[in-house]
C-alpha cells in the first residue's frame, strides 16, 4: 500500500493502491509531533489496504498544509 | 501547466543529468489481497527517507547517481538513533521528529491499540533518489523477501 507526495510521478510508477497527501516533502506524515495526523494517515493507508482491490487506484486524502506555503514552494523547485 | 513530475524532470536535467527520465510504466502492478483482516495482521514499514542507524550503518551517498541500497532497521529502535540522508529533502528539519518520515511511532501507536495485529519485527528504509534502476529493483526484491520471511502480511511504503 503506498503513499505518495505527487500525483503525477504517481501516475507514471502506477503502484497497485495508493494514497495522495498533498504535505511538504519531507513532512509527509504533517507537521512535527502531530501524532494525531501522524497515526490518522497510517489508520487511512490501513482502510484502503483492505478496501481497495482495482489496481492503479489513486486516491488523494484530505489532509491539508495550511501552516505555511512550503509545499507551494517545493513545488516551485523553490525549497526543499 | 506542467506536472512536477515534468518540473522535478527538468531540475534534475538541468542541475545533474542531462539525459535523466522517470521511470514509466503501461500497466499498473497488480493487487494482492490481504489475506487476513489488518487487525490480525503483521504491518512493516518501507520508506525513502534515507533513514539508517547512526554510528552503526552507512549514511546513503549523497551524489548525482543517486544511491539504490537499503538499510534495515528494527522494531525496537530508539527513534533519536536515526539518521537522515537524503538530497531532496531537509533532513535537518526531519531529525527533529523522525516519525514525519518514518513513522514508526505512530505504527507502534496503532500496534497497542489492537488496530493491526502486528508490527513487523524489521523495517527497511531506501533513498528516493536512485539512477541505478536495475540495482534498485533488485535490492526491492531482497527486502520482498525479508518481508515475506517475516510473514508480513503488508507493507506501507511512505515516501519523503
Amino acid at each position: 500500500m503506498s503513499l505518495t507526495l505527487s500525483a503525477s510521478i504517481t501516475r507514471r510508477i502506477k503502484p497497485s493502491r495508493a494514497l495522495l497527501v498533498e504535505h511538504p516533502f519531507g513532512l509527509t506524515m504533517g507537521d512535527l509531533h502531530d501524532d494525531a495526523t501522524h497515526v490518522a494517515i497510517l489508520d487511512e493507508m490501513l482502510a484502503a489496504a483492505e478496501r481497495i482491490q482495482r489496481a492503479g487506484t489513486l486516491e488523494a486524502l484530505p489532509f491539508e498544509w495550511t501552516k505555511d506555503d512550503l509545499r507551494s514552494r517545493q513545488l516551485r523547485k523553490e525549497a526543499s | 501547466m506542467k506536472s512536477f513530475a515534468d518540473v522535478e524532470r527538468d531540475y534534475i536535467r538541468e542541475k545533474l543529468l542531462p539525459d535523466f527520465e522517470f521511470e514509466s510504466y503501461d500497466e499498473p502492478s497488480r493487487v494482492n489481497a490481504l489475506g487476513r483482516p489488518v487487525s490480525t495482521g503483521t504491518v512493516a514499514l518501507v520508506v525513502t527517507a534515507g533513514a539508517y542507524l547512526a554510528g552503526e550503518q552507512e549514511r546513503f551517498r549523497r551524489s548525482k547517481e543517486g544511491d539504490p541500497s537499503f538499510r534495515e532497521l528494527p522494531h525496537d529502535v530508539d527513534l533519536a538513533r536515526i539518521g537522515l540522508s537524503h538530497g531532496g529533502y531537509d533532513t535537518r528539519r526531519a531529525l527533529d521528529d523522525v516519525d514525519v518520515v518514518f513513522p514508526l511511532r505512530a505504527l507502534r501507536t496503532l500496534e497497542r491499540s489492537g488496530r493491526i495485529g502486528a508490527a513487523a519485527p524489521r523495517h527497511y528504509s531506501f533513498m528516493g533518489y536512485a539512477i541505478e534502476t536495475d540495482v534498485l529493483r533488485d535490492n526491492g526484491r531482497e527486502v520482498a523477501r525479508r518481508l515475506r520471511s517475516d510473514a508480513v502480511d503488508l507493507a506501507l511504503l511512505v515516501p519523503a
